[in-house]
């Protein structure tokens, strides 16, 4: 009982505004850095290093993009969910900054992983879209985000508006299983197994390297994003605060 | 019986012959926009609190945080030493809220109305209903729709409504809104016995508030300054 | 607690039966977004029985939708909902109560009008028989889905759209397998599957559904 008090006092402390800015400008350049150089170098070895495909070709070497795209696009609706869960039991305002931060990162993720997707599939299927399951889910993924980000924009007061957007992230990641597992079994009844999945049933060592760098790289750039956007967020949300004003005056 | 034992071990010691409402160290902002800032006060059985503001000082949603409605930026309430947040059930069943939203069905007869507001709490015969209406002068409208009746007739049923419900809290926000002098004379007499049967009431009101043989505080907002 | 939920449910109803174009506008737009399609495709047999399940069960996801208005907006413009937050009892049983008259007024006559639009639309006996079962199932989970998002925008002056961003992506596991499970017993498919995911689905959102709405409903509030 007592550990349990003092990990809250701890968190409670590090979550607090002030603590938060001081370490995330910290974090920021390295997290930047070390993205930059992982998308540098898994790009290098997935565009020119990774072996073709024997079956698409190089076209194929857009699910250096795309995977990672589609991976972090439901990472960090996971992310939100459990950060506005998070806000919403312990009150922790931080928390509601990282969901709400977050949310246009996601959606462009998404949007991403469903453009690159369907570029893919243009010399796939011959056309630029087509209802496979994974495309179709990541597009209903994508009204998932919009809706999140049209609520908060509609909610004047921001503190509501987080408190609203908690609970549609939580709803929301409660059913992307339910809409997910049932937009595959439609899909397969629809269309049977002659439509090839995008992903390949075994990957080569020399193409899942530069995939892992990439993916790494996708989530050290969303994290030093999420963390510059938090920052300016928590800077107007304590507007009223005598750190951001000394920091204001200093600058 | 259980609910009385979580009560009995949720007591700060020390604290255990504590009546009444406390508010302790309250902020409050609307947007970024600070309304007010560590208010704390106390009402004790049979005192009346008058809080007192200019236009957008934050009354009404003091009002609102008081009654559990809003969350303060920070601070407590408490209610006979128990925190309202947690014991929100039992909070409720010890306040009466009437806000600018009178909580009015206008397609219902005002018996309708209080008849189901009443569900929500303890039930009411029908005769209790009837000589409710009776009292704040409503005699002949039990069966009208409350969309013909007039603002202050509305507000007259809310006024039953509040009477029949036996609640020790009364927090009524601008309550006086629409009533005709003998409408408000009425309420006051109302509050008058409320108070002398140990309740406790808090307002706002542009109107003065003049009562026998009980306490009226008066809140400034949004400097929390309590004068009595 | 029980009273509670008898009390509202009888108030809600009573206020239902005052205003009959609350349970007649969702079943007159059901029947006239259903007859659009023939005019707009074609009044063919066979096209009309292949697209039939599926829009019939669009139409009544959009009218079940479109209803959600009635279920807090003017609790909440005239102060109800207010008071109903402040009841002693637990706001999620008020809220399923709630969640029940909304069934009763707009789900349950779309059940009932169901086999005359599926007869128009030339379904089999039997398709439309599953089409019933699969409303039966099927418009609870809309209503108390919706209640969710009516509730995170019951506060917004023009929330109607936004309702619609909000709750449409969650009703599709219901169109997919309800539709399908009509289109499957016109082709003479089995359709338990799709009938069991509905009843586990209907389960599941009637046991978490109340509670996330009355969180919705206490945020929308403040």
């Amino acid at each position: 009982m007592n550990i349990w008090k003092s990990v809250m006092k701890f968190i409670y402390h590090f979550a607090s505004p002030k603590h938060f800015y001081r370490i995330s400008g910290k974090l920021i350049p390295w997290f930047g850095g070390l993205a930059a150089i992982l998308l540098i170098v898994g790009s290098i070895d997935g565009l020119f290093f990774a072996p073709v495909d024997y079956q698409q070709g190089d076209s194929y070497r857009i699910i250096f993009i795309h995977v990672p795209a589609a991976w972090m696009s439901m990472f960090v609706y996971m992310v939100m969910a459990t950060s506005g869960a998070i806000a919403l039991i312990w009150k922790i305002k931080l928390a509601d900054v990282v969901a709400s931060s977050s949310a246009p990162i996601g959606a462009a993720f998404t949007l991403l992983a469903l453009v690159t997707g369907s570029i893919w599939g243009k010399p796939m299927w011959g056309a630029w879209w087509v209802w496979d399951a994974r495309l179709t889910s990541e597009l209903i993924l994508l009204f998932l985000y919009l809706g999140f980000m049209a609520l908060e924009s509609a909610i004047e007061d921001p503190r509501a508006a987080a408190r609203a957007c908690a609970i549609l992230a939580i709803v929301g990641v409660i059913n992307i299983p339910i809409i997910h597992y049932s937009v595959e079994w439609w899909n397969t009844l629809h269309q049977g197994a002659t439509v090839t999945k995008l992903d390949t049933p075994s990957i080569h060592i020399s193409m899942l390297i530069p995939l892992l760098l990439m993916a790494l790289g996708f989530k050290l750039y969303y994290a030093t994003v999420v963390l510059m956007r938090a920052r300016n967020k928590v800077l107007y949300a304590e507007q009223n605060n005598g750190w951001v004003k000394a920091i204001i005056k200093a600058q | 019986m259980s609910q009385e034992k979580k009560h009995q071990e949720k007591i700060p010691l020390g604290q255990k012959n504590i009546k009444g409402l406390f508010v302790s160290h309250l902020t409050c902002e609307r947007g970024y926009r600070e309304l007010f800032k560590d208010l704390s006060f106390e009402l004790s059985p049979g005192q009346i609190l008058h809080i007192k503001g200019e236009n957008g000082t934050g009354k009404t949603s003091l009002l609102r945080i008081l009654a559990g409605l809003a969350l303060p930026v920070s601070g407590e309430v408490s209610f006979d030493g128990y925190d309202c947040r947690k014991y929100r059930s039992e909070y409720n069943e010890q306040i009466a809220f009437m806000g600018h939203k009178l909580g009015i069905k206008l397609e219902l007869t005002p018996v309708e109305n209080i008849r189901s507001h009443c569900e929500l709490s303890i039930p009411r015969t029908e005769q209790e209903i009837l000589d409710a209406l009776e009292k704040v002068g409503l005699y002949g409208f039990e069966e009208m729709y409350c969309n013909q009746l007039s603002a202050g007739q509305k507000r007259r049923v809310a006024l039953a409504q509040i009477m029949l419900t036996e609640t020790r809290l009364w927090i009524l926000d601008e309550p006086f809104t629409s009533l005709d002098v003998v409408g408000i004379g009425f309420f006051l007499k109302m509050i008058q016995q409320h108070v002398d049967n140990n309740g406790m009431v808090l307002l706002t009101t542009h109107q003065d508030v003049n009562l026998e043989n009980c306490t009226t505080k008066y809140l400034q907002l949004p400097s929390g300054e309590i004068t009595i | 607690m029980y009273n509670a939920f008898l009390s509202l449910l009888k108030r809600d109803l009573r206020l239902a039966f005052r205003h009959k174009s609350e349970i007649l506008n969702p079943l007159f737009f059901f029947v006239i977004v259903v007859t659009l399609f023939p005019l707009g495709i074609s009044p063919e047999k066979q096209t009309l029985a292949e697209i039939g399940p599926g829009i019939i069960w669009v139409a009544a996801l959009l009218a079940s939708m479109l209803s959600l208005d009635s279920l807090f907006r003017s609790d909440f413009e005239d102060g109800t909902l207010e008071l109903m937050l402040l009841s002693e009892y637990p706001l999620s049983v008020m809220v399923l109560a709630k969640i029940l008259v909304h069934w009763l007024i707009t789900g349950f006559p779309i059940i009932l009008f169901s086999p005359l639009l599926g007869t128009v639309m030339f379904l089999s006996p039997d398709a439309i028989v599953t089409l019933m079962i699969t409303l039966l199932l099927g418009t609870p989970i809309l209503s108390l889905i919706g209640a969710i998002g009516m509730a995170l925008v019951v506060a917004l002056k023009r929330g109607g759209m936004l309702l619609s961003l909000l709750v449409l992506p969650l009703y599709i596991p219901v169109l997919i397998f309800s539709a399908n499970a009509v289109g499957s017993s016109m082709a003479g498919l089995a359709i338990s599957g799709q009938l069991y995911f509905l009843a586990a689905f209907m389960v599941f959102c009637l046991t978490l559904a109340p509670i996330a709405t009355s969180a919705a409903l206490r945020v929308s509030l403040e």
